[in-house]
């Protein structure tokens, strides 16, 4: 038995923000680190998660001729910034499109490569007999909710976000195997991204949005950790089944700046046009990245049967690494 | 004193008695990859390198020259001497606050020049660059100078050892360990061109007295 990915759909919001929006234009055109999109998407303000979640369910079960009542045995989300602080939106896109499932996770860690450790928990499942079927569902909310602010839109931090939408279908069956997932943690690096709400917590009544903080004094080593740590993950997947990086056909990883790209491509040696990302038009979308871009690519039929996809990524400064290969049939 | 050993009964060594031109063969085989990752090259070591078109001799005068550095560095400046024995202070202008002590350590006829660094004191300089200037007509069979410069990971990059004189919040040099290859393929093209623009135009090699 093994766990296949048999469709995945993303669903963007409408709102286009072209890069005149954002403030500092001079240090983002002087600052690579900071460059590169031309637009991407926010979210507007009172829009939720589980909108997103049920329209993308919703469109992926009619297409797969599924229904919501019976087909889905589990529910996984991940929302970067959750639609509340408690209860997590699991249920809410459960009942918005009427699923009964006996199993709901909101998980909160692991960001950009989220969505594989969500097919890592959906598998562990699966293997245990408690489910047949889950959605997988993905989300970058931060865009829209910090960085479409008055106040934080003025920051060069602010174009790099873009937020977006993805939901998975995926069962106990060998129908679209997941051949391959590796995952590591490096908790010496949890402390290394934060909110930064100043002085207050960000619980605190306070007068400011706030923003992300990357530790600057460690950007050498952050870079360092990334360009080490996903071409890594690669390997190891590809070495579980005795292939070689240039095996891989398409490479999806998360989608943080061009330099990050370019690097990865490099240390696998896949080329260019191998090297799938939607980082132009929707910037970075964190946890949203991987799904989207697949997702896409699946409906623009560069992706075909028979190719070998491989997932993989980083999560915040370097908690958690990631990869995954999937033989597309 | 102890007898000579001959090297065959020195264990590990490739050589042509031992180890045939076909194993020696699938020896480099095996070492030569596709690829490098960034700390296998540069992760104990930063070499770099450079052509530069102006003769050795003209390199060597102004590499030596202590307030050259305040030219081609990124961010060192507002030098003064502290003894006669050439050691200086100056601003590190990449950390806020932050004194730079130095000695340059050079040598003509082996055409070395060395720079002895430490951040915050002068009683250790271990922050110590290597640079050697080759006559590039010797190696390239052009005129010109061809510039090695080495740095070692001295441990003292991963760990402050007098983190009492570090001003509060300043981050640590060590810190930024993997782009000094970056940082110095900058610095050394700030070096190229400084050189070849005045050799070009037959200017005076030394470093204006002003900053």
């Amino acid at each position: 038995m093994n766990i296949s990915l048999i469709d995945i759909e993303e669903n963007m919001p409408d709102q286009i923000i072209g890069n005149d929006f954002f403030g500092e234009e001079e240090i983002r055109r002087r600052n690579r680190m900071f460059s590169g999109t031309s637009e991407r998407r926010h979210l507007r303000k009172g829009e939720l998660a589980s909108d997103y979640f049920g329209v993308a369910a919703k469109n992926l079960m009619e297409r797969l001729n599924l229904d919501p009542a019976k087909d889905i045995d589990l529910i996984l989300t991940n929302v970067s910034l959750p639609d509340e602080a408690f209860t997590g939106c699991g249920a809410v896109v459960s009942k918005k499109i009427g699923a009964r499932t006996k199993h709901i996770i909101d998980m909160h860690n692991t960001g950009c490569v989220s969505f594989l450790y969500l097919l890592d928990v959906a598998k562990t499942y699966m293997l245990a007999k408690k489910v047949n079927s889950a959605i997988i569902c993905l989300a970058q909310t931060a865009a829209g909710r910090i960085f479409g602010q008055e106040d934080t839109r003025q920051l060069a931090q602010a174009a790099i976000p873009g937020d977006g939408f993805a939901v998975a279908y995926v069962t106990s069956s060998d129908e679209r195997p997941i051949l391959s997932m590796e995952f590591e943690t490096y908790p010496e690096n949890s402390e290394d991204m934060r909110g930064n709400t100043g002085d207050k917590k960000w619980w605190e009544a306070r007068e400011t949005t706030g923003s992300i903080d990357f530790n600057e004094n460690k950007t050498a080593m952050i870079v360092a950790r990334g360009n080490k740590a996903v071409p890594g993950m690669i390997k190891k997947v590809c070495e579980n089944l005795d292939m070689k990086t240039t095996d891989i056909n398409y490479l999806i990883t998360n989608q943080p700046n061009l330099n990050f790209l370019r690097n990865w491509r490099e240390a696998t040696q896949l080329t260019k046009d191998q090297h799938l990302d939607t980082f132009d038009k929707y910037a970075n979308l964190f946890g949203a990245g991987i799904p989207v871009t697949l997702a896409e690519s699946i409906k623009n039929k560069t992706i075909m049967p028979g190719d070998m996809v491989c997932l993989a990524g980083f999560s915040h400064a370097c908690d958690y690494s990631a990869g995954a290969l999937i033989q597309w049939t | 004193m102890k007898e000579q050993i001959h090297v065959s009964k020195i264990p590990g060594l490739s050589r042509v008695e031992h180890v045939d031109k076909h194993e020696m063969g699938g020896i480099m085989a095996d070492i030569t990859h596709a690829v490098y990752p960034h700390d296998q090259v540069y992760g104990e070591y930063c070499p770099i390198q450079s052509y530069i078109n102006c003769p050795p001799e003209k390199v060597f005068e102004y590499m030596a020259n202590p307030l050259s550095l305040r030219e081609w560095t990124y961010s060192m400046r507002d030098f003064e001497m502290l003894s006669d024995d050439g050691l200086f202070r100056g601003k590190d202008k990449i950390g806020s606050n932050t004194d730079i002590y130095f000695k340059v350590v050079a040598n003509k006829e082996a055409m070395v020049v060395d720079y002895h660094c430490a951040w915050d004191q002068g009683d250790e300089l271990w922050m110590i660059y290597l640079n050697r200037i080759i006559p590039a007509e010797l190696v390239l069979g052009k005129p010109g100078s061809v510039v090695f410069w080495q740095n070692c990971c001295h441990p003292n990059y991963k760990k402050n050892p007098y983190p009492d004189l570090a001003p509060k919040g300043r981050p640590w040099v060590g810190d930024f360990w993997d782009f000094f290859y970056a940082g110095h393929t900058v610095e050394l093209e700030n070096l190229k061109r400084i050189l070849e623009h005045r050799h070009a135009r037959d200017l005076p090699m030394s470093p204006l007295a002003i900053q």
